[in-house]
């Protein structure tokens, strides 16, 4: 159990089903819950703050809080929503904590003088192998766009979800979540086009 | 149509969300400027690419990882119950607890359904049994049919029984263990014959 990957297939017990199996006592059915949801909050989440291991920590952290709260989830919303709700919130806490860390050690360098550098993670082994060239670019891309744009897009582009999912996610009006998906489309464009990436883009 | 709306409706155009008649002056826009084809196939192709990205995959330790902290979550869940339970019950332990209660309400449940005659017993053994007064007080009798004690016209119960002397309880038991080694068990109340003034009754405690 505790496989990663996949989707809910037909004859499977619902995610409510398997919730109630869990608050009855049945803690291993949880794992039928991260089977189904972790390869989906995981690439969300990685694509998001940009690295393995703070996406991994996360995804884990949001399993681990639907866990916690598991007597709390009412089935207003999809769990899968649920789920992307607490990922996302936790994705923009560890971004702004890293920008406030990040403002601080510069800070501090250039008070002491000493010149240090941010290491430049893009050609770390890992990153370079995981897919091609041209993923390696929009993923770059990605990263460039401001926070709010970048979830929606992620959202709805890479993980296919309806514009009432993204707008209960994020909670805003789905007139707000359309412009900014239309923004970040455009920006994403503007920047490949730029910066003159060949990335299988038919301009 | 001018370039901004084109270009702001440019997303919804390429998700279908356009209303029918917004999405036939985008095609048709589309048809009739290069530069508005061009945006549009830019986009198309984009968010097409953007679906097609490789699905990544955890580290190897991540599953081990994520089950060891659900684990390590629900033992912890577990012991914050029992320390409750244990601040609310601090000397009695729950299955004792439990099955105090269920002795008290089976206890109450069959007092309130055993309506227990009060009986006459005698230490003749009976031929014949008739039906006994439910009113009627226990008495007692000893070797010579002497009168050993009167048990007042309440449920024979077990403090009942405990006032008895020795002699009283063992005459009673006796004359109970012979009458049921007689015959089975009956859960009708028999009456006596004439003579025998008295009889074995049952007994609820």
């Amino acid at each position: 159990m505790f496989m990663v990957s996949s989707k809910q297939t037909p004859g499977e017990l619902t995610d409510i089903e398997i919730l109630s199996e869990v608050t009855a006592g049945n803690v291993e059915a949880y794992g039928k819950i991260v089977s189904r949801y972790s390869g989906r909050l995981y690439n969300f989440v990685y694509r998001f703050v940009g690295e393995k291991e703070t996406a991994e920590d996360i995804v884990q952290e949001t399993f681990l809080r639907a866990f916690r709260k598991r007597t709390e989830y009412r089935a207003i919303a999809n769990f899968s929503t649920w789920l992307f709700t607490i990922a996302g919130n936790l994705a923009k806490s560890e971004l702004r904590r890293r920008k406030r860390w990040r403002l601080f050690s510069i800070d501090r360098d250039e008070e002491s003088d000493t010149g240090m550098e941010l290491p430049d993670e893009t050609m770390r082994p890992d990153k370079v192998a995981e897919a091609s060239l041209a993923d390696v670019q929009i993923k770059e891309a990605i990263q460039s766009l401001p926070e709010n744009y970048r979830q929606v897009i992620l959202l709805r582009d890479v993980q296919g979800m309806s514009y009432q999912e993204i707008s209960e996610i994020v909670d805003c009006p789905v007139g707000t979540v359309k412009s900014r998906v239309n923004r970040a489309r455009l920006k994403l464009q503007k920047k490949l086009k730029n910066e003159g990436r060949d990335v299988g883009l038919e301009v | 149509m001018d370039a901004e709306a084109f270009h702001r409706r440019l997303s919804d155009y390429i998700d279908g969300e356009l209303p029918d008649g917004d999405a036939m002056r985008m095609a048709q826009a589309i048809e009739e400027h290069a530069e508005f084809a061009e945006a549009y196939h830019s986009m198309s192709s984009l968010t097409r690419r953007l679906g097609e990205l490789p699905e990544l995959q955890p580290s190897a330790g991540f599953e081990f990882a994520l089950r060891s902290r659900i684990l390590t979550e629900a033992n912890r869940e577990q012991t914050a119950r029992r320390r409750v339970q244990s601040l609310l019950f601090p000397t009695v332990r729950r299955s004792l607890l439990t099955g105090a209660i269920a002795a008290a309400l089976a206890l109450a449940v069959s007092g309130l359904l055993t309506d227990t005659p009060t009986v006459e017993v005698a230490t003749d053994s009976p031929e014949t049994e008739t039906l006994l007064e439910p009113e009627m007080p226990v008495r007692v009798y000893g070797a010579m049919n002497r009168p050993m004690a009167t048990v007042p016209a309440e449920p024979v119960d077990r403090g009942a029984l405990r006032q008895l002397s020795q002699a009283e309880s063992y005459a009673l038991s006796r004359r109970l263990y012979r009458r049921r080694s007689l015959r089975p068990a009956t859960k009708g109340v028999v009456a006596p014959s004439p003579q025998g003034a008295a009889l074995r009754v049952p007994v609820s405690f």
